[in-house]
């Protein structure tokens, strides 16, 4: 009823306005100035008590009835005033009726009695007394149809029949206010208020048919549709009309048989721009009521009948949504694929339309494909089955193909990926992690998709058998590799991908990009020890190389301060090693061999070291520092004792302790090279040497088994074992042992006769002519020591066979046919026929001789006496006959002193020599 | 040293200063240094060179009969620089060499001092007896030759040149000329030479050609 009122008010403030109009124009020349006081003041009761005394003096009728009137209309205004105000009102309205009964009552023919009426009908409504205002009203529309206010005045009646529920009353009421030509602003709300009158008498379809009217009034303007977001921005009281009216349709389709009868009241009445919110509304309603399949059929039921409409996607979804809530998965499921096979990308729906412009559609579409695709892919991974993985690998193809541009597409690609990575296609999966990694802008998943790219290279490297495939397999892999660690540099695998690419490219040849990269991880500190470790070693490797040593040492080294490892550490070494080379090479040689030796240093029990020091003492030796080079072939061979270079340590050694002036370890070497050198002119030569420095040192012992042993290994050739005999004999005779000197003497003669001298030289012959001269001596001192005693004939004969002996002897020696050995046996031989004759002279003389007997015996032993001094002479006078041919040895001249003795007139000759010169001159 | 050469001023002193200096074996003098300042450290004395030689050369006589050979030897080396014009101190250092058997010193001496005098016999002579003891009978030979050459009726010399051919060169015709030339000049020893020529001619009567041929061949 608070409208009604409204509307009243409205109405009622119209008349006065319309009066003070009539009264300004009529009064304008008489009565200015009490009208302008009039409307000036506030004071109702004072203006009335002035047209109140006006009345009552003026003579003139139609200002006296004008007058009364005014005075009726203030009392109406003073009573809605105090009405306003919460004053007691009902006397004042009462007056009011009384007021225009009085104007009707003076001057019957009112010219706006209509209005008279119409004021006590407000009157008696605004006193409470519904039924005398309605009296009043129908006074009104009974006695003026054609009043400006019959229009106004049946609309009023219609809300008073209305409020008493007398619907069938109110709707004839209605109907006036529509028929009447200029109902105006009481067309909608009459319309309104008559389909509420229908509905309430339960007459649905005229009710409807009212609302359906009030609908397109609102929301149709010419033949533009306000759309339902529009709705929104209507005005306040009109939208709580439209609202209202939906909801009342909705109440009635509902009672009328639902989405049916929408449907079928639309195809009978004809379609209207705002079916979606009659269909919509009405599936509010359902599910107000949680009548589900009521709902979702009304939903239905518009895409049914307006399956291109531009909602009609939404309508579809909102059904699957709906079946959703209520539990119906089947008919969800149909819903969604209903949705999904009448709107995808190919559907008729598309082709006049922009998805960028339908952001809400385009959204639950890529809302189901993404749920569709995900559901699949989880089915995919649940069964394992191939089909079921392309099924789901269709959904994301779909997905991206409809949505490119979608901001899940970088996600979906990499979904894609793992999708198809755990199908096992890991070529399809590289392209989309790919594409995922590298194609979009930068999003949360994209370092994880380049990784997995890397991951399903690995992958199908592990399945592709050696050959040019896996080669290209490999560089695409190594370039995805570098392209991963150049776009996600802060992933966590990144150094292991980096560490992993150096050392594939160092493998494909590469080696500037596997520097490069390996310089990367060991130039950042945030990668694992180990992989620093490992990109040092390929730094290093490729340093290497390059022969770049230098370079490669600081890698080595720098890896193996991570880690230690036997193998890098002889690599290192080798590096090392080869910068030893070059500065060889370059003649540094102090240079090479201090690198050299820190190569051994590096890894001191590899294969490396043992070359590295022994070029490095090779230096040494070059630049003759003996003493380090003594010190560093005793190392050597304490380091290295299986070598094979040992035995060129041993030779060198031998030199060294020789220019040390160590014979005696020389020696040592000497003969530890001759017992290891498969060279014999070496062996042969080192053992000689040995002997020779033992000997040298004194050490006659080490010196004899060295020659003895140099006779029993080399007896060829003759000259040099007879030498080593010599040598042995010499060795003995130092030591004082005359008997292991003669054996060793026989020795050498032996060697030379076994030999019957053909192979022995003139040394030799000479050696053995000595040898045989000094081995005669002691036959020969046997025969001087033996005396001729009695009994003379057992001493003689034992003398003449010492004599024999001791002749034998010289004549071997002289038989070699060496001058001065000839000279000294003749010398004896001689000699031992001078004594032997002497010997006979002095023999011991029988003691039992007489005189003369003793006489004659002298005699007798001159006689056998004479021919061995004869026999001396003889041999010397050989030797004397040598001088002319140029020989005037010690035993030549030994000789002429015998001559001399023996013939002093013919030998015994001396110069006459100055023995002083005392004369100044 | 210093003290070896003030002691020089006094020429008394001469031979036992000579001898002190010789005998210091670690600091042998400088003979050149000795030899240069005598005649300086002579100088204020009125006595003339050769009469300082003569002193030099008797003190160094005197050593070499007490048998101080090393000490003579020293003394007379060091008159050899003084005194170059005087052959008898290198004949006598010779002799004291060639008994220490140092050969090659003597021969040095002796070819010294026929080089200052290529007209001193007794050098030549001398040579040729060093020569045959050192078993160089050429040398020997054209040593005595020179030396007769020099003086060809020097009857050592014959001698010595009979002996080189009879015993070393075995060539007895020459050898026998040669004492028959001893004879003839009036060499020692007649008797000896006499039993030796009788000797010869025996052999040579005895050996005929063989031995003509030889001594004819030398």
């Amino acid at each position: 009823m608070g409208s009604i009122s409204i509307l009243m008010a409205a109405c009622a403030s119209s008349p006065p306005a319309t009066s003070q109009a009539d009264l300004t124009l009529k009064s304008l020349d008489e009565q200015p100035t009490v009208v302008l006081r009039e409307v000036a003041s506030s004071d109702l009761q004072l203006a009335q008590d002035s047209y109140r005394a006006y009345a009552a003096i003026t003579a003139d009728q139609a200002r006296r009835e004008y007058a009364l009137r005014r005075i009726a209309d203030l009392q109406l205004a003073i009573g809605e005033e105090a009405l306003a105000s919460g004053r007691p009102h009902r006397q004042a309205f009462a007056d009011a009726v009384v007021a225009f009964q009085e104007l009707l009552r003076q001057y019957p023919d009112h010219a706006r009695a209509d209005e008279v009426h119409y004021q006590i009908a407000r009157a008696w409504d605004n006193a409470g007394d519904e039924a005398r205002s309605l009296a009043a009203l129908k006074h009104v529309t009974d006695r003026y149809p054609d009043s400006p206010l019959y229009a106004e005045s049946q609309f009023r009646r219609g809300e008073i029949l209305f409020a008493r529920r007398d619907y069938a009353a109110a709707q004839t009421a209605y109907t006036a206010v529509l028929a009447a030509n200029d109902g105006g602003v009481f067309q909608d709300q009459a319309r309104y208020k008559r389909g509420w009158s229908f509905y309430l008498r339960g007459a649905v379809p005229e009710a409807l048919a009212d609302f359906m009217a009030v609908l397109a009034r609102s929301l149709v303007s010419g033949s533009e549709f306000r759309t339902h977001l529009a709705l929104e921005s209507l005005p306040r009281t009109q939208r709580e009309l439209v609202d209202d009216t939906l909801r009342v349709i909705s109440l009635g389709f509902a009672r009328q048989g639902g989405a049916n009868a929408v449907t079928a009241w639309f195809e009978r009445h004809g379609g209207a721009p705002f079916e979606p919110l009659v269909y919509s509304r009405l599936a509010e309603h359902y599910l107000a009521e949680r009548q589900y399949e009521q709902a979702a059929d009304t939903l239905h039921a518009f895409v049914a009948r307006h399956p291109l409409h531009e909602q009609a996607p939404l309508f579809q979804i909102r059904v699957a949504e709906i079946y959703d809530r209520a539990g119906e998965d089947a008919r969800a499921d149909s819903a969604r694929n209903e949705f999904i096979a009448g709107y995808g990308r190919e559907s008729a729906y598309w082709e006049q339309r922009d998805l960028a412009r339908m952001p809400l559609v385009s959204q639950k579409l890529r809302d189901e494909f993404l749920t569709q695709a995900q559901r699949s892919h989880a089915e995919a991974q649940r069964s394992g089955l191939q089909a079921d993985y392309l099924t789901a690998a269709r959904w994301y193809r779909d997905y991206l193909a409809f949505f490119p541009d979608d901001g899940r597409a970088p996600e979906l690609s990499f979904l894609l990926g793992e999708l198809l990575f755990e199908s096992g296609r890991y070529a399809e999966a590289v392209e989309h992690y790919e594409q995922s990694a590298y194609r979009y802008s930068p999003h949360p998943k994209a370092a994880d998709a380049g990784y997995a790219a890397l991951v399903s290279y690995q992958r199908m490297l592990e399945e592709t058998a050696e050959g040019e495939a896996r080669q290209l397999l490999l560089a695409r892999s190594i370039d995805a590799a570098v392209r991963f660690t150049g776009q996600f540099p802060r992933h966590p695998e990144v150094s292991t991908v980096m560490t992993r690419a150096a050392q594939h490219l160092f493998a494909a040849g590469q080696h500037s990009r596997a520097l490069t990269m390996a310089l990367r991880i060991t130039g950042g500190s945030s990668a694992a020890p180990e992989l620093r470790r490992t990109a040092w070693v390929v730094a290093g490797d490729v340093q290497f190389e390059r022969a770049e040593y230098g370079l490669a040492e600081t890698s080595y080294t720098s890896a193996l301060e991570i880690a230690e490892d036997p193998q890098l550490r002889e690599r290192l070494a080798v590096a090392i090693y080869r910068q030893g080379e070059a500065a060889r090479e370059l003649g540094s040689r102090g240079e090479a061999r201090q690198h050299f030796l820190r190569a051994a240093a590096a890894a001191p029990r590899s294969a490396i070291a043992e070359t590295a020091e022994y070029d490095a003492l090779a230096i040494t030796l070059t630049l003759r520092d003996w003493p380090a080079a003594r010190d560093q072939l005793e190392r050597f061979r304490m380091a290295w004792p299986e070598s094979r270079l040992q035995k060129d340590v041993t030779r060198e050694l031998a030199l060294v302790y020789l220019e040390l002036g160590e014979h005696a370890r020389a020696a040592e070497e000497f003969g530890r090279m001759a017992a290891s050198t498969d060279d014999e002119e070496e062996a042969r030569a080192a053992l000689w040497r040995s002997a020779e420095l033992y000997d040298q040192v004194g050490d006659m012992t080490r010196a004899s088994l060295a020659w003895q042993r140099y006779i029993t290994l080399y007896p060829e050739p003759v000259d040099r074992a007879i030498e080593a005999r010599l040598r042995i004999a010499k060795a003995f005779q130092s030591r004082g042992d005359v008997e292991s000197r003669r054996q060793w003497l026989g020795e050498v003669v032996s060697a030379f006769e076994s030999d019957g001298g053909s192979a022995g030289s003139d040394f030799s012959r000479q050696a053995a002519a000595q040898a045989a001269l000094e081995l005669a001596a002691p036959a020969r001192e046997r025969f001087e020591r033996l005396r001729l005693v009695a009994p003379l004939d057992r001493s003689l004969r034992q003398k003449r066979a010492a004599m024999e002996a001791a002749l034998e002897a010289y004549g071997r020696a002289a038989r070699f046919g060496i001058p001065e050995v000839a000279t000294a046996a003749t010398y004896h031989i001689g000699e031992i026929y001078h004594g032997f004759g002497r010997a006979l002279l002095e023999s011991e003389r029988p003691a039992d001789l007489s005189e003369d007997e003793l006489e004659e015996y002298d005699v007798l032993l001159e006689e056998q006496a004479y021919p061995f001094e004869e026999e001396a002479i003889k041999l010397h006078e050989v030797n004397f006959r040598r001088i002319p041919q140029g020989f005037y040895d010690r035993w030549v001249r030994a000789s002429m002193e015998q001559l001399a003795t023996l013939m002093p007139v013919r030998y015994g000759k001396m110069e006459k020599k100055v023995e002083i010169v005392e004369t100044l001159h | 040293m210093k003290r070896c050469i003030e002691a020089l001023a006094g020429a008394i002193g001469i031979a036992l200063i000579l001898g002190g200096c010789a005998g210091v074996p670690s600091a042998p003098p400088p003979s050149d240094a000795a030899a240069d300042r005598v005649p300086e450290a002579q100088s204020p004395a009125p006595a003339t060179p050769s009469s300082a030689a003569q002193m030099h050369f008797d003190a160094a006589l005197d050593l070499m009969r007490r048998g101080l050979d090393e000490e003579a030897a020293t003394a007379f080396f060091a008159m050899t620089r003084a005194y170059p014009d005087f052959t008898a101190p290198l004949l006598n250092l010779a002799i004291i060499r060639a008994q220490a058997g140092r050969t090659e010193e003597a021969e040095n001496a002796l070819l010294q001092a026929l080089e200052r005098d290529p007209n001193n016999v007794l050098a030549a002579d001398m040579l040729g007896v060093l020569y045959r003891e050192a078993g160089r009978f050429d040398e020997a030979r054209e040593a005595y030759e020179q030396a007769l050459v020099i003086d060809p009726s020097r009857a050592d010399t014959h001698y010595n040149l009979g002996i080189l051919y009879d015993l070393y060169l075995q060539a007895p015709r020459k050898a026998l000329a040669h004492y028959e030339l001893n004879r003839h000049y009036g060499g020692e020893d007649n008797a000896v030479v006499e039993r030796w020529l009788a000797d010869l001619r025996q052999r040579l009567a005895a050996e005929h050609a063989p031995s003509a041929q030889e001594g004819e061949t030398r």
